[in-house]
C-alpha cells in the first residue's frame, strides 16, 4: 500500500501491461541514407513562375540521373491568400492547415509534369510507403510539403498560421527516412538577421546552431520556427541547408555538401 | 499576400481570438483504449447502453484509442529500430480495430464509422441522430515528431485537437479512474480525485503522475475553443450523464485555472 502511494495512482490505472519495460528505443534505422530530401519553395520559386522553375527543373533533371532525391514543393501566395480569407472568417488554425495542403498540393504537381520526363513521379501520402518502388526504379518522388495534420494541426501558440508547414513536413521526412541531408530551395541567399526584402541593414548568417538562432529571437526567419525546436530532438537530421535556387549551380553545390548558402545545425 | 508567414507581426496581426465553432453542440467522447476497451465486455457494453440512451438527447462523437495493441506494437517497432514516425504509421491499424469494434456495438444506436476524409459530413451525420465513431489518434503519421519514445500526439491529444478545431462543446476523456488524483507522496490519507484542477500544475507532474498525455496539457494550454477537458470512470457509467447534463462528476481539466 505504501508503496503504491509513492508511486502515484495513476502508474496502474494507466499503463497496467508489463510492455512498458520494453519501451525504449534501441538504434534507430536508416531508412533510405543515401536520400536527399529537396525542398522547392512555393512563393520563393514556384510563383516566380518559368523564370525560377526552368532553370531549376533543368538543375534538378541533371542531379536526379546520378543522385537519389525526395522533392517536396512549398504552398506560396495562394495559401496566403486562403490563410487571409480564413482568418477573416474566423476558421480555426485545423481549417488553415487543411486548405493549405491544397495549394502545396497543387505546385507538387505542377512540378511533377515538369519533371516527369526525368523520372518525376507525384505521390499522394497515403502512398508514402511505396516509395521505395520509386527510388529503386531511378524514380524521383514528389511531394506536397504540408504534413498530414490537417484538423489536427495543433491551435499556435499566437496567432491563426498553423505552426506546422511544408518546412516542417519536409523537415520530418527526412528525419523519418534518415535520408542524408534535408535542403530548403528559397530565393534568399539563406539566413539573415532580418528580412532582406525589406531590411537593407540585414546581415547575412552563412553558418549558426539552433540554440544560437533561437536565442537571437530574430523578427523573421528563412525557415519555420517549428522546424528548429523539431531539429533539437531529431536522431537523423542534425543540421539542414538554406539556399538560393535563382542562383543556378547553388543546389548541385548544396547536394555535394559544399559551402553554399546557410547551415543551421545542432 | 507576399508576406512571410514567420514573421512575428504577421502572426500577431492574425490573432483571432474568437473563432467560429464549426459543431458548437457536439461533444467528444473519447472511450480509451486500455482503460476501458481492453478490459472488455463488462466496462464495454454497460457504457455502450448509456451512450446509446443519451445520443437521443445529446450529440455525441465517440473516438477511440488504442490500448494494449498499440503499445505491442511500439514495444515490437521500438526493438527492431523503427523510427518513431513508422510507430505512429502503424499503430493507426490498433486504433481502427478499436473504432470498429465501438461501432458495431453502436450500430443499434446509430452507431457509424466516420473516417477522417468525411469529417465534412459530420453535421449531416449528427442531424440524422448518428452516432459517428472515429479514430481518436491524430493522423500524424510518419509526420510525428521525433523522440526517443513513443508518438506524442496519442489519442488524449488527438480528442483535444478535434474538439478544439471543430469548437465542440465538451472534450471528454473516459477512462477507468474517477478522475485526476494529485500525487501523494508522504501522506497515509486515502486519495481522492480533485474536482478541477490545471494542465500548468499537471505539466510539472512526473510522467508516472499523470493519468493522460503530456502533449495533450500542452495543447490545452494553447486552446481557444474547448478549454476544458473531462476524466470521468467509463467503469461508472453515471458519471457521463451527470457531465453531459453539465453537472459535477470526475475532474476537470483547465488551462490555467
Amino acid at each position: 500500500m505504501a508503496e503504491n502511494r509513492k508511486k502515484s495512482i495513476h502508474t496502474n490505472a494507466r499503463k497496467s501491461d508489463a510492455l512498458l519495460q520494453f519501451l525504449h528505443r534501441k538504434n534507430t534505422v536508416k531508412i533510405f541514407p543515401d536520400v536527399t530530401v529537396v525542398k522547392i519553395g512555393g512563393q520563393s520559386i514556384m510563383d516566380r513562375g518559368r523564370a525560377a522553375v526552368y532553370p531549376l527543373v533543368e538543375e534538378l533533371a541533371r542531379l536526379m540521373k546520378k543522385r537519389r532525391l525526395i522533392i517536396t514543393v512549398g504552398g506560396g501566395t495562394r495559401s496566403r491568400h486562403a490563410y487571409a480569407l480564413a482568418v477573416e472568417l474566423g476558421m480555426p488554425p485545423g481549417v488553415l492547415a487543411k486548405l493549405g495542403t491544397s495549394v502545396s498540393r497543387q505546385n507538387a504537381r505542377m512540378l511533377q509534369l515538369l519533371l516527369a520526363p526525368h523520372g518525376g513521379v507525384y505521390i499522394p501520402k497515403e502512398t508514402f510507403d511505396i516509395i521505395g518502388l520509386y527510388l529503386n526504379t531511378g524514380c524521383t518522388p514528389i511531394i506536397s510539403g504540408m504534413p498530414p495534420y490537417e484538423y489536427w494541426e495543433e491551435p499556435p501558440t499566437k496567432g491563426q498560421i498553423p505552426e506546422c508547414r511544408t518546412d516542417v513536413g519536409t523537415f520530418l521526412i527526412g528525419e523519418v527516412l534518415g535520408a542524408k541531408n534535408v535542403i530548403f530551395v528559397k530565393d534568399e541567399d539563406g539566413l539573415y538577421t532580418d528580412d532582406p526584402k525589406k531590411n537593407p541593414a540585414a546581415t547575412f548568417i552563412p553558418r549558426i546552431s539552433v540554440d544560437e538562432l533561437v536565442k537571437m529571437n530574430l523578427p523573421d526567419l528563412v525557415v519555420e520556427r517549428k522546424v528548429l525546436e523539431l531539429m533539437k530532438n531529431a536522431i537523423h537530421i542534425k543540421s539542414i541547408r538554406i539556399v538560393n535556387g535563382l542562383v543556378r549551380g547553388n543546389l548541385t553545390l548544396a547536394l555535394e555538401n559544399k559551402n553554399v548558402g546557410t547551415l543551421i545545425y545542432t | 499576400m507576399k508576406e512571410s508567414l514567420v514573421s512575428k507581426t504577421v502572426q500577431q496581426k492574425t490573432h483571432q481570438p474568437r473563432e467560429r465553432r464549426i459543431l458548437p453542440d457536439a461533444n467528444l467522447l473519447k472511450i480509451g483504449g486500455g482503460s476501458v476497451i481492453d478490459r472488455g465486455k463488462n466496462a464495454i457494453l454497460p457504457l455502450i447502453k448509456t451512450i446509446g440512451r443519451l445520443a437521443t438527447r445529446h450529440r455525441i462523437i465517440v473516438a477511440t484509442g488504442g490500448g494494449i495493441r498499440e503499445r505491442h506494437t511500439y514495444a515490437v517497432g521500438m526493438d527492431l529500430g523503427l523510427p518513431t514516425g513508422a510507430l505512429a504509421a502503424i499503430a493507426e491499424a490498433a486504433h481502427e480495430q478499436n473504432a470498429l469494434l465501438i461501432q458495431c456495438l453502436l450500430a443499434p444506436y446509430g452507431g457509424i464509422r466516420v473516417t477522417k476524409d468525411e469529417f465534412e459530413k459530420l453535421p449531416f451525420f449528427l442531424a440524422s441522430k448518428a452516432i459517428p465513431v472515429i479514430v481518436a489518434m491524430p493522423p500524424y503519421h510518419y509526420w510525428e515528431y521525433p523522440s526517443q519514445k513513443e508518438p506524442l500526439h496519442g489519442s488524449d491529444t488527438g480528442a483535444l485537437t478535434i474538439a478544439e478545431t471543430f469548437g465542440m462543446k465538451r472534450c471528454i476523456l473516459i477512462k477507468d479512474i474517477d478522475g485526476v488524483y494529485r500525487p501523494d507522496h508522504v501522506s497515509g490519507a486515502p486519495q481522492k480525485p480533485v474536482k478541477k484542477i490545471t494542465a500548468k500544475e499537471m505539466l510539472s507532474w512526473s510522467d508516472d503522475e499523470l493519468p493522460v498525455e503530456r502533449q495533450m496539457l500542452q495543447v490545452l494550454l494553447k486552446a481557444r475553443n474547448c478549454k476544458k477537458v473531462y476524466i470521468i470512470n467509463g467503469l461508472k457509467p453515471q458519471m457521463l450523464e451527470r457531465v453531459l447534463q453539465g453537472k459535477n462528476a470526475g475532474t476537470v481539466i483547465t488551462a490555467h485555472g
